[in-house]
């Protein structure tokens, strides 16, 4: 694989453009299908496993998906530095990563398409895009999920809808979710209550790298809970209804901050730059905190003349399988974090 | 150092077995090498699992007209219960009567409401899928119980008595005697009624 175009930049929904970018990463959409004449991955032998992802192959091949600037990359035949790279990138998932057998992605060089084949399920197609765009995200999946059907039998009941491996996904198969970043709600310590009013209406709150992960950097990622009994549209208005909610109080606990304890977030924001411009080991859970920080004084104009995408970038491309990738080898902890240290002064600093 | 391995005479023995076949209980000591050598380990943790939840067989008030095992893809229910995820397309079917009422928690609804693929407007006819042969399988050496292929969305209505006997045979597999004991006392009573 060529990693050096993935290396100097990541994925074009994560440049900071989009609807309501300031707060609002990334807007994601997920379906899980699953071909109907093959049993699901856990009670699949190694040649079913690889006659499914033999035939999806083939429809992706037929769709021209395979083409024009859409990479392949079967894990089976990869290392674990790739599937660690993949994961933060968020083209692929931990099950994904830490999988066995027959298995891959294939995503698009924009990175705004990633199809995961033998995860969980037979199939996970995936689109996301800058900013508050779940509707164009669901669009995209749905112009692949049509392609593909028209070549692959999916499992569909009329009682149950599109059929998965774990009930919780039955039915729509479908999982939105939106990427934000909060860092006032967390800094005013409103987060709580903001996720406990928004589980209540069936949302799920997860971290920066999804299911079972923690936030870090006060990113969290705000997904439907339930899959069955309610249509995509209803999913979608659901979350179009109560994103744009969160949006506006994280904004007006920043205009609060910003008219009442200026001095005390200029500190905040500038320690955190400060750090990052002058730190020799830094580790990334420090990156991920300081780096929020950044990201709220640029978006609230107390840094000027930094750009918001390299700020989103430098989230991914601190990572650790990243810096591995960049230095060409594996690098201890210690070393990892004398390593990240460079690289964000490097794009951050005075020099 | 405590038993060693039946099957090496070398190691420890970790991993304790009792097997039944044709009522006969066979007791075997293997050591983690040998047992997964033998292919024995995985059967383990989901058997664990079923005793510490206390034997979540399908349980009296769940439903006593769920097929203990899928005869499609050959998951059994009480793996199903303790992995959480289900074997193929058919399992749906197999087990729906009591995974409406897990579909009813978990997103409180119980059908579907949403888009359909455009080429199965009318319901699918299911496709054959060859049983999976699975060497783990907790109640291996035991008959299957007796059940006719149930179709997808058909609620199947086994014989109770073929019912009782899947449950016992699963109860034995795991150990669970207790529970056994009450299952043949049941079947006896209903064979005897009949």
């Amino acid at each position: 694989m060529n990693y050096d175009d993935l290396l100097t930049q990541s994925g074009e929904w994560l440049r900071g453009s989009g609807p309501d970018s300031d707060i609002v990463i990334s807007s994601r959409v997920r379906l899980a299908r699953n071909l109907a004449q093959y049993p699901f991955l856990t009670r699949a032998t190694d040649d079913q496993r690889q006659e499914v992802h033999a035939a999806v192959q083939d429809a992706l091949d037929d769709l021209g998906l395979r083409r024009n600037g859409h990479s392949y990359i079967n894990l089976v035949e990869s290392d674990a530095l790739t599937s660690l790279f993949l994961l933060e990138r968020h083209l692929i998932s931990r099950e994904l990563a830490n999988g066995s057998g027959d298995r891959g992605v294939l995503f698009n060089r924009s990175e705004m398409r990633a199809i995961m084949v033998n995860e969980e399920d037979h199939l996970r197609i995936q689109a996301i895009r800058a900013g508050f765009q779940v509707r164009d995200a669901f669009a995209d999946t749905i112009d692949i999920d049509d392609g593909l059907e028209g070549l692959l039998h999916f499992a569909f009941s009329e009682r149950f809808g599109y059929l998965t491996a774990c009930p919780t996904n039955v039915g729509t198969g479908m999982r939105a979710s939106v990427m934000m970043h909060l860092p006032a709600l967390v800094f005013t310590k409103q987060i709580d209550k903001v996720f406990a009013s928004v589980t209540k209406i069936n949302l799920a709150v997860r971290g920066f790298y999804g299911e079972g992960t923690q936030a870090s950097g006060d990113f969290y990622q705000i997904s439907n809970q339930v899959t069955l009994g309610v249509s995509e549209d209803d999913l979608l208005d659901l979350l179009e209804r109560v994103v744009p909610r969160i949006v506006s109080y994280e904004r007006e606990v920043r205009e609060h901050l910003m008219s009442r304890e200026k001095v005390r977030l200029e500190d905040k924001v500038w320690r955190a730059l400060g750090v990052l411009r002058s730190a020799r080991r830094i580790s990334s859970e420090e990156t991920m905190e300081h780096l929020s920080s950044v990201r709220l004084g640029v978006n609230l104009g107390l840094i000027d003349e930094m750009d918001i995408g390299l700020v989103n970038e430098l989230f991914i491309l601190t990572q650790p399988a990243h810096l591995q990738t960049l230095n060409k080898r594996d690098l201890d902890t210690g070393e990892r974090d004398a390593a990240r240290a460079v690289f964000i002064r490097k794009h951050l600093g005075l020099e | 150092m405590g038993k060693l391995c039946q099957s090496c005479n070398e190691r420890e023995a970790k991993i304790h077995f009792t097997e039944l076949k044709d009522g006969k209980k066979t007791e075997m000591h293997l050591c983690e090498h040998c047992a997964q050598e033998k292919n024995m380990t995985l059967a383990f943790p989901s058997l664990l699992k079923t005793l510490v939840k206390g034997g979540d067989a399908p349980a009296s008030g769940e439903s006593d007209a769920v097929p203990s095992v899928c005869p499609s893809c050959g998951l059994a229910y009480t793996d199903f219960k303790a992995k959480g995820r289900l074997g193929c397309p058919q399992c749906y079917g197999v087990f729906a009567p009591v995974l409406g009422s897990l579909l009813e928690k978990v997103h409180h609804a119980s059908s579907h409401k949403g888009r359909c693929p455009p080429h199965q407007a009318e319901p699918q006819a299911p496709v054959p899928v060859e049983p999976v042969s699975d060497p783990v399988m907790e109640d291996s050496g035991v008959p299957e119980p007796a059940m006719s292929g149930p179709q997808p969305e058909t609620q199947p209505e086994p014989d109770p008595i073929a019912v009782l006997r899947a449950q016992l045979t699963e109860a034995i597999a795991s150990e669970e005697y207790e529970r056994a004991a009450e299952l043949r006392d049941q079947i006896r009573r209903l064979e005897e009624q009949a």
